[in-house]
């Protein structure tokens, strides 16, 4: 019962809001949803004591689709309740912020909605009990997003960055829904205990079936959390209000790939899991490349989750889930955290984005930029912020394959130098601009300020097995690997330090270097010129060649039957009679026919 | 009881006969809403108890050989209500019409006729009724349709009657070997594997057209343009079904081989039909013009449920079909409420949103549920549709599964094009009486999204033979 209220209370605040919401003020509105989410959060937290003596929770709804498995049900276990935990307090806490940061906004109602599905729809995608309910909830994070990142609806990028969101994410749910068809189709049930089941039951199954269904179902995973070759609408999607961003990069969507690698990862086919952790490898060093690049301070961190959750699916393809998930949690603080801040400055700067207009912020906002500071540590992997602990246990994950953790620790190199960056040239370094800027409001600070000592103390707690995350830790990640990543991220950091205290302009040969990897990878103009031109094209060829051609043949057949298009329009009413009569007539004719020689 | 869905509608109609004025909508709604409540009522028995055969039918004498039997079961009865439904909302929204008593009476007609096809237990009254649809739709968009209403109504009822008179050649061959044309006597009639593939052609020339399987939907586009709104609305929310039901309760039933045999290529048609479709719908700029091609892709996706001849295609392809009305009901009463603003059905400049918040709240709910989201009951009849073609044929499954990229992209693009971007245009919001009317649509559209048994359960027993898979 209580697993249902975890899903549930958001889920009301949603539906509650949409219908009820609209005479309501903003700090009404706000608190309810925030409401929703906290108490789903005191659900979550309510069960972790019953976890020692039910480690499988379970809540039964009702049925939902006749296929064997698709019910409306719900489990927990304790690695997914620690992941709700997770979802829940952090959307709390932006849902807080919001209340300070959209001010003057008309939206508010439906932003609030929304807040609350989103929550709902990633819980889903956590504890739901099938792969069609996992996909309800993966389906619906797409529209919350869609929703959220076209909020101002009158801004034209944001309406298009909406769009585009959705259908990158729909190109992987494609994927997906054909990969639970093959699963449905060979196993008869969607219901993922099952499903497992069947998996330990034969053992490794490197079948062909098994390997295209997880094929496809890692293509999803890819698509929703924005990897390689799919990443393209998460820097876009930045058109959103921050409170967003923090929520999609921090709580509520990207992390759903892992989630769903994690939660499936008995019946992924071996050989697609290791091409998820390549790929994560891939994605997590070029993107850190390219966040180096970025002049906007919402890019940067949007290409710094991209590479991230890359290092998650390093941990996750590799069957290190303990070290995806710890990653997964510990990012999910420094992540909002950062986001959060970033918001703060903005709110105090007039949505300045450019980092080289911003600078010397470190005296006028405190807490922000000690916030900011505590994301920073924790994202260049500085012990003792949750960043390094969680960093280690995937570098550990990695030792066996070389290549890939050698990919880990450059990532880490550069993901130092590009937080610095980011950090020094937006607070330490002298302001370009002379600017007023002014501490927010405390309905954002707090938040923030919580968010921040998450991230500095969740890798601590959960080393020291306080905080219990679920699952086994596996082997302490060995002390040459500590120091080594140590040394790499210290290294970085300083770099980053030093070319960049005077700013932006003073490392211009430095930033000359880097600015060519801020295209990114490059695939937006590629998958213009081979998919979204080809589709335009092939819709307007149809519609001028085939459809028109369609067309014309009836046109045709009316023309010759109305006698060669003469005077149409003077006997058609009455041909059309005919033409009825003479069927009518024709049908009594045929059957008097039959009648007479049934005689 | 079956009589019931064609006596009320004619009485309706000659009601509107009399000199009642105003009177006249309330009756056809009345009618529609009546329709709805007995079906459903029947619907209900059948679902709670789940009997095997039709559970009433009614025979009259048989002159010329033909009788006179009615019947209904879970498949009609579920089409009966979405039936009912959509006749009363659409004549709800028929405001304002020219001679208002003519106007109606003809739509109970169109109800009857309609109702009658789901419940002839005879292919003769079948194809009277089938037949007698044809007359008050084509009076409908004759009388009361737009500017191109001449041209379109021609080739629909042009491109219809080939299709008919296939049918009717169908029928009386296949009545004149069998001896009956009664269709529980039929489904026990043994025909040859290549007989039964030429039967199912020829009832399918009929069935194909009205759907509109593609590449048969030529009249389509227009008719959806010509049409009055709410003409348009049960023309492709409920007439289109009758050919989902012709194919399902009579080609599947009384042909099963040929239409095995056939389904191969039914199938790749419909795949085609579908991705068509929604290809098509992204080039739109009209409203009419967008529902028409979103509706060619999901009735073809409905198609190749039907062709696929399981028990969970069937399942699915009722609850979409279902699906489908309402959506679609939705989708029309919108474009309905965005021409009275914007002065015609093209859209374009966006900007709507600013001063109608519910206004975009509704259509993005619609647009929602049309492009298959989780939790409207278009995601449900997608997902099963889909899952059960990819059991059957996993490549065209498969193929037919990119059709959600092509629904996001026409649908949301919609959403994009006409109300989001820089304020432009003001329009006032949807008033109580829009509101009236799209809410009921909509909380059914969710209801059966998360309870969509309520509809698939009905199907189980779709050819008694098969045990299916009744609750678990």
């Amino acid at each position: 019962m209580t697993l249902l209220v975890v899903v549930a209370a958001p889920l009301g605040g949603a539906i509650f809001l949409a219908l009820a919401g609209g005479r309501l003020g903003r700090w009404t509105l706000g608190l309810i949803a925030t409401g929703a989410m906290a108490l789903s959060f005191g659900a979550a937290a309510s069960m972790v004591g019953s976890i020692p003596t039910h480690p499988r929770l379970e809540a039964h709804v009702a049925g939902w689709l006749p296929i064997p498995g698709a019910d409306l049900a719900l489990v927990a276990d304790s690695s997914t309740l620690a992941i709700s935990l997770m979802i829940t307090g952090v959307s709390a806490l932006i849902s807080l912020y919001s209340i300070g940061y959209l001010t003057n906004d008309r939206g508010l109602q439906r932003y609030f909605a929304a807040l609350d599905l989103f929550v709902a729809s990633m819980l889903l995608i956590v504890l739901a009990s099938n792969l069609v309910l996992l996909f309800a909830g993966w389906e619906l994070v797409g529209l919350c997003s869609y929703l959220l990142i076209g909020h101002f609806r009158e801004r034209p990028a944001a309406a298009d960055a909406a769009v585009k969101a959705f259908v990158v994410n729909r190109v992987g749910d494609a994927a997906f829904l054909v990969g639970i068809f093959l699963l449905l189709a060979a196993f008869h049930t969607v219901d993922i205990a099952q499903l497992d089941g069947i998996a330990i039951e034969h053992g490794s199954m490197n079948t062909d079936l098994l390997v295209v269904a997880s094929g496809l179902l890692l293509f999803g995973a890819l698509a929703k959390s924005a990897q390689f070759p799919l990443h393209t609408w998460l820097p876009d999607a930045m058109e959103g209000p921050m409170p967003v961003s923090a929520l999609i990069h921090a709580a509520t969507m990207v992390t759903a790939g892992v989630v769903l690698l994690v939660r499936m990862r008995s019946l992924l086919a071996a050989d697609v899991l290791f091409a998820a952790s390549v790929i994560g490898a891939v994605t997590a060093l070029g993107a850190a490349i390219v966040a180096l690049g970025q002049r906007d301070l919402k890019r940067v961190l949007a290409w710094s989750t991209i590479s991230q959750v890359g290092l998650m699916f390093v941990g996750a393809g590799l069957g290190a889930t303990f070290a995806a998930r710890f990653h997964l949690l510990a990012h999910a603080f420094f992540k909002g955290t950062l986001f959060l801040a970033a918001g703060s400055v903005m709110h105090a700067t007039a949505d300045e984005l450019d980092i080289g207009r911003l600078g010397g912020l470190g005296r006028r906002m405190r807490w922000t930029t000690a916030a900011f500071a505590a994301g920073t540590l924790a994202l260049a992997a500085i012990p003792p912020t949750a960043g390094f602990f969680s960093k280690d246990h995937i570098a550990a994950a990695a030792v066996a394959a070389p290549a890939l953790l050698v990919a880990v620790l450059l990532t880490s190199a550069v993901s130092a130098l590009y937080a610095l960056r980011l950090f020094v040239t937006v607070f330490v370094a002298p302001a370009s601009v002379e600017r007023e800027a002014h501490e927010s409001p405390m309905v954002m600070v707090i938040p923030l300020v919580l968010l921040a000592l998450a991230a500095v103390s969740f890798g601590g707690l959960v080393s020291a097995g306080i905080v219990p995350i679920g699952g086994a830790p596996g082997d302490e990640p060995p002390i040459w690997l500590a120091a080594t990543s140590f040394a790499i991220a210290l290294g970085g950091a300083a770099t980053g330090w030093l070319v960049y205290r005077h700013g932006l302009e003073r490392a211009e040969r430095v930033e000359r270097v880097t600015a060519r990897a801020a295209g990114g990878f490059g695939l937006d103009p590629l998958y213009s010129r081979v998919l979204v031109r080809p589709f335009r094209a092939a819709a307007r060829e149809l519609e001028r060649g085939a459809e028109r051609l369609n067309q014309r043949s009836i046109d045709a057949l009316a023309l010759a039957v109305a006698g060669a298009g003469i005077a149409v329009r003077r006997i058609q009413g009455g041909y059309v009679r005919g033409y009825e009569a003479l069927l009518l007539a024709g049908t009594v004719a045929l059957l008097a026919y039959w009648n007479w020689n049934a005689r | 009881m079956a009589a019931d869905m064609l006596i009320v509608p004619l009485v309706a109609a000659l009601a509107c006969l009399l000199p009642i004025g105003a009177l006249a909508r309330a009756l056809a709604v009345a009618s529609g809403l009546i329709v709805a409540l007995v079906a459903g009522a029947d619907a209900w028995g059948l679902y709670r108890s789940a009997p095997a055969d039709p559970a009433d039918a009614l025979v009259w004498a048989a002159p010329l050989g033909a009788s006179f039997s009615l019947g209904s079961d879970g498949f009609s009865g579920a089409l009966l209500v979405l039936g009912g439904v959509l006749f009363a909302v659409g004549a709800a929204a028929s405001d304002g019409v020219a001679a208002p008593r003519a106007y109606f009476a003809t739509w109970c007609l169109l109800q009857a006729a309609v109702s009658g096809v789901f419940v002839a237990r005879d292919l003769i009254v079948f194809f009277v009724f089938w037949e007698a649809m044809l007359v008050p739709l084509a009076l409908l968009m004759w009388q009361w349709g737009g500017s191109d209403r001449r041209a379109a109504t021609f080739r629909f009822l042009l491109y219809t009657m080939a299709g008919s008179a296939l049918l009717l050649l169908g029928i009386v061959a296949l009545g004149i070997g069998a001896r009956t044309f009664d269709l529980a006597r039929l489904a026990a009639y043994r025909l040859s594997p290549s007989s039964q593939v030429i039967f199912a052609l020829l009832f399918l020339a009929a069935f194909a057209v009205k759907l509109p399987l593609f590449p048969f939907h030529a009249w389509l586009p227009r008719a959806y343009s010509a049409a009055p709104v709410p003409v348009a609305l049960v023309l492709s929310g409920i007439v289109a079904k009758t050919a989902v039901y012709g194919i399902a309760r009579i080609c599947l039933v009384l042909f099963p081989i040929g239409m095995s045999l056939l389904a191969p290529y039914l199938v790749a048609l419909a795949t085609v039909g579908t991705l068509y479709g929604a290809l098509l719908a992204t080039r739109q700029r009209d409203t009419r013009g967008l529902i028409a091609f979103a509706s060619l892709s999901h009735l073809n996706l409905i198609g190749l449920a039907v062709f696929l001849a399981t028990p969970a295609g069937l399942q699915a392809a009722l609850l979409a079909s279902v699906s489908h009305g309402l959506v679609v009901a939705a989708l029309f009463l919108l474009a309905a409420a965005l021409a009275r603003r914007l002065g015609d059905h093209s859209f374009g400049p966006g900007g709507l949103s600013a001063g109608a918040p519910v206004f975009v709240s509704f259509m993005t709910l619609a647009i929602v549920a049309a492009i298959g989201v989780p939790g409207t009951s278009g995601f449900a009849g997608e997902f099963l549709i889909l899952a059960a073609a990819v059991e059957r044929f996993p490549g065209a499954g498969a193929v037919a599964t990119l059709v959600v990229i092509g629904a996001a992209v026409y649908g949301l693009s919609f959403l994009r094009n006409a109300f989001f971007g820089p304020v432009s245009i003001t329009g006032s919001d949807l008033g109580w009486r829009e509101r009236g009317l799209l809410i009921p649509v909509l909380v059914l559209v969710f209801v059966l999204g998360v309870a969509p048994r309520l509809v698939t359960d009905l199907a189980v027993p779709p050819t008694a033979s098969a045990p299916a898979s009744t609750g678990r």
